[in-house]
């Protein structure tokens, strides 16, 4: 008797797991989000801060920005992207997101942030084993943060 | 709080929007009497289709107040996205939304 209560205790506690819903992934990794400037954010989170440049990843970001605190920010990319990061090269926090695809996403993100000075803006991009890099200046009139 | 999402099909492509409402305060701004506001901004994020994963994010402070967000994917009309999020005070939001 006490077998058959125990194993119907297992039962419905997988049947609760079972239904648990897609939890978020990864909890967040404040190393990403140093504030030791931009070498450092590329070293934390990529391991290297040289990526070579790739024609293949297009980054649109307005060549100058009359609001700092709300610039829109696009990457998208040919090559099939396992991973995509967008840092602010001037910004406290570098890096503004990394994001990882599953299959049925296309490698396109289009977000707005806020930038504190005029900056470059660096979207990486993981394509299997490989980074890839597309760099773009934006000006800002104003500061934000 | 009410997360918007919307989620629309073109040829096999599907084009999602969310506008999360959210002050976004990244801890480093200073309010009138000179005093920081304490962060609070969104830290994670993550969608899933019909319950398979999308695309699973983390973010940091530099993004905007009320953070917008828009991606693709491969999908059908009447698929059933999700999006869930987290912000560094461990609260959490979700939006579902129906791809038309």
């Amino acid at each position: 008797m006490k077998r058959r209560s125990f194993l119907k205790h297992v039962a419905m506690m997988g049947a609760v797991l079972a239904l648990m819903p897609f939890e978020l992934l990864a909890a967040w990794e404040k190393k990403r989000f140093t504030s030791e400037g931009f070498r450092q954010a590329m070293v934390n989170n990529l391991g290297t801060s040289t990526v070579p440049v790739s024609d293949k990843i297009s980054l649109t970001v307005p060549a100058s920005a009359v609001s700092s605190a709300s610039v829109p920010v696009e990457v998208s990319t040919t090559l099939k992207a396992d991973e995509i990061y967008l840092f602010v090269e001037k910004n406290y926090t570098p890096l503004v997101y990394r994001m990882a695809l599953s299959g049925a996403m296309l490698p396109y993100f289009n977000i707005r942030i806020k930038m504190r000075q005029s900056s470059p803006v660096h979207a990486v991009v993981k394509s299997g084993n490989n980074f890839y890099r597309a760099t773009s200046q934006c000006d800002v009139s104003s500061e934000a943060c | 709080m009410s997360i918007r999402i919307v989620a629309v099909e073109a040829n096999g492509t599907v084009t999602a929007k969310v506008i999360v409402p959210h002050p976004n305060e990244s801890g480093r701004r200073k309010d009138d009497q000179g005093v920081f506001v304490p962060a609070n901004f969104v830290t994670e994020a993550s969608a899933t289709l019909d319950g398979a994963p999308l695309f699973a994010m983390q973010l940091g402070p530099s993004v905007s107040k009320n953070p917008f967000l828009q991606f693709r994917f491969k999908g059908k009309k009447g698929e059933k996205l999700k999006v869930s999020l987290k912000d560094n005070k461990q609260k959490a939001y979700a939006a579902e939304t129906v791809v038309k």
